[in-house]
């Protein structure tokens, strides 16, 4: 019976052994679970300067105490390393099946140190470990490695049943933008933790489990999950408007209020975006919806693209991702963009961040930076044939832009001679709303500890979307203050081991998040405890990345961005004014001007 | 989505014009399409997004405005 905070496995690559340890129960009440314990985990063992892509990196797969409980959306772990990306801390998060499972083995999570001499995978049934060989899986893309591994298990029910996370070529070719791939459609996708664990020579980690999980009081449990589940239950955007449409129901009210990024971020309207919206994809490709492990809101699709020059089937696409391969390249198409989508799944790439690499590949492109021998093909805006190409190079490292580009778009740009084409911060690509016409969000780019990042703030719920209170999005006045607290709320969650799609109903926050985490782990949390908690676990981040190198100078947005306004609809005339918040901003962090923690701030955080 | 049904029979794409005296009012024009307030909806006017309120409400609306109206959505 698995009970938190339990064991963790930690392996040596280079040795190839492993051992059990237990978890610390302080190091556990203090940072929660998941990014918050992976993190501080990461940040005792590691040097913050080291080459992501070394041995000396570790790549941490940390579950939460609400993982596999059955509490709703419950079915989250944070993939914890040093990205080849960005150089900052990583936390990249995924759902499906697989975290569940793995907290059903008794561990609740691993740590991969050193690397491999060959590739191997990691074999977890219960009590029974085993590193076998993966010599025979290398090159093989991510959903050809699953049903190759599965073919390995005899018993057809236990096959079946089975969860595995891997990665494709991008992964082995340390692709920059490379991510881990679970139940062959979800994936741990940003900042190339992926290459992390190509860089380790691991190939797949295999997980079956038959252990229960033990609430430590289950009465308190059960009232708190029961009382969240209501929550989901009644709130419109996660009954209703999720499992409906799912994410990509974004693109017409985002386009409405002139913030859709359009050919890399130059635009923030396009005109054919209803061909590319959520009800577009659910009238011409949607087969049905899907669901993660014990969630109600089953905000995934499942698609398949008939045109036979695009065929495929798979998952996706989400907002993001045909956001960004959509209007951001110009395309209106959702046959190319599903099947660079699905592609994206299979060489393992993360798809905000090869969607942004092709699109700034199309603007150098067009603006003559880039020679048509060097691109080997039409690379201007709005051609799906050339995304799908493209991305297809960019995960086999194939072509002088394809491999070039698999390092993702600020490389692309710099080698290229542009940098202010890369449309991101600290080498992260912006996701898909333009903070010209959303202030906060561009506040939350930032200072997002993983580089340009939406999910850690994400403001868009209240300034567009109106989920708990609507606010201006024009305004910066208060929106340091939002920042923060979405952050906090956000780390909790993501420390915990439920979906962020839980905070997209109305009343949910630190109150709800407190009580299923009293039941779950026994431990005794007040309301400024966990608060305190998520608090710690951001400045925690801070550190890493000041040590790593990092300066109030990184947390800032492009040129274009914040001097050049957006030209149409609502937030004409507008740029993004980060600098009327980033004052206050380190303020209400207890950070001072240099955005450094203050003595006096790590001290009541007890870190240090 | 069930708010095209609020719409007049035969648009497409989820699209219509529709004619209100000038000067009515954002309320004026959910009356003449027959939306409830009730229904739980995001409005874009002219591309500033609101919640329903009663200043939104009183909001006057001129010839060629543009009012989108969606019902509750996130995502990611």
């Amino acid at each position: 019976m698995n009970t938190w905070p339990g064991k963790l496995l930690r392996v040596n690559l280079t040795e190839g052994t492993w051992k059990t340890e237990e978890i610390d129960p302080e190091l556990a009440r203090n940072y929660i679970g998941g990014r918050g314990l992976g993190s501080k985990i990461l940040c005792d063992e590691i040097d913050p300067t080291i080459d992501p892509l070394s041995p000396e990196n570790k790549l941490l797969f940390m579950s939460g105490p609400l993982t596999g409980t059955g509490a709703p959306a419950s079915a989250r772990y944070m993939v914890v390393t040093k990205s080849p990306l960005t150089g900052t801390i990583a936390s990249s998060n995924s759902g499906g099946y697989f975290p569940a499972e793995l907290r059903f083995t008794g561990l609740n999570g691993i740590i991969f140190e050193g690397k491999a001499e060959k590739p191997v995978s990691l074999w977890i049934n219960d009590d029974q470990i085993e590193l076998k060989s993966a010599e025979h899986l290398w090159g093989k893309p991510t959903h050809e490695t699953e049903d190759l591994i599965r073919e390995e298990i005899e018993d057809p029910w236990l096959a079946r049943e089975t969860r595995i996370a891997c990665i494709g070529p991008a992964g082995e070719k340390l692709s920059r933008i490379a991510c881990i791939v679970n139940d062959k459609h979800r994936a741990a996708g940003r900042s190339g933790v992926g290459a992390v664990m190509g860089s380790k020579n691991l190939k797949a980690v295999v997980v079956k489990g038959s252990q229960g999980i033990q609430a430590a009081d289950f009465e308190t449990f059960k009232v708190a999950v029961r009382a969240a589940m209501h929550k989901l239950g009644t709130g419109p955007v996660t009954s209703e408007g999720l499992p409906t449409y799912g994410t990509a129901i974004l693109v017409n009210i985002i386009n409405e209020c002139g913030i859709l990024p359009t050919n890399n971020f130059q635009q923030g309207m396009f005109e054919r975006a209803s061909q590319i919206s959520g009800e577009s994809i659910a009238e011409n490709i949607l087969t049905r919806n899907k669901g993660c492990f014990a969630c109600s809101i089953a905000c995934a699709r499942c698609t398949v693209i008939n045109d036979p020059k695009f065929a495929g089937q798979g998952e996706g696409p989400e907002y993001e991702t045909v956001e960004l391969m959509g209007a951001d390249c110009g395309i209106d198409n959702l046959a190319p963009i599903t099947k660079a989508n699905y592609l994206c799944n299979e060489l393992g790439m993360d798809t905000i961040s090869a969607a942004c690499t092709v699109a700034t590949a199309m603007e150098l492109y067009e603006k003559g930076h880039i020679s048509d021998k060097d691109a080997g093909m039409d690379l201007s805006f709005g051609n799906g044939e050339a995304l799908v190409k493209l991305i297809e190079q960019m995960g086999l490292r194939e072509g002088v832009v394809g491999d070039a580009a698999s390092d993702g778009a600020y490389r692309l740009a710099e080698k290229y001679g542009h940098p202010e084409f890369f449309m991101g911060v600290k080498k992260q690509e912006i996701p898909a709303y333009d903070p010209r016409g959303v202030q906060g969000m561009g506040l939350t780019y930032a200072t997002s500890n993983r580089g340009a990042c939406h999910v850690r703030g994400y403001t868009i719920a209240n300034e567009v979307l109106g989920v708990h209170e609507k606010l201006d999005p024009l305004v910066t006045e208060g929106k340091a203050a939002t920042v923060k607290v979405f952050q906090d709320l956000t780390a909790l969650v993501d420390s915990a081991g439920l979906c962020l799609f839980v905070t997209l109903t109305p009343g949910f926050g630190f109150e709800d998040m407190k009580a299923m985490l009293k039941g779950a782990t026994g431990f005794d949390y007040t309301s400024k405890e966990v608060m305190d908690a998520s608090e710690r676990i951001w400045n925690l981040e801070r550190m890493f990345n000041i040590k790593a190198g990092f300066t109030k100078d990184d947390d800032t947005l492009p040129k274009r961005l914040l001097e050049e306004p957006l030209e149409q609809g609502g937030p004409k005339g507008h740029v993004c004014r980060l600098g009327d918040m980033m004052p206050e901003y380190y303020k209400l962090r207890g950070w001072d001007e240099e955005g450094n923690p203050t003595q006096d701030k790590l001290t009541k955080l007890k870190l240090v | 989505m069930r708010f095209k049904q609020y719409l007049p029979e035969g648009s497409t794409d989820g699209k219509a014009t529709i004619t209100v005296d000038d000067g009515a009012t954002f309320k004026d024009l959910l009356q003449k399409i027959g939306m409830p307030d009730a229904e739980d909806k995001i409005i874009v006017i002219n591309g500033i997004s609101h919640k329903q309120s009663a200043q939104v409400n009183a909001q006057r609306l001129h010839q060629g405005d543009t009012v989108a109206i969606f019902p509750p959505i996130a995502g990611g």
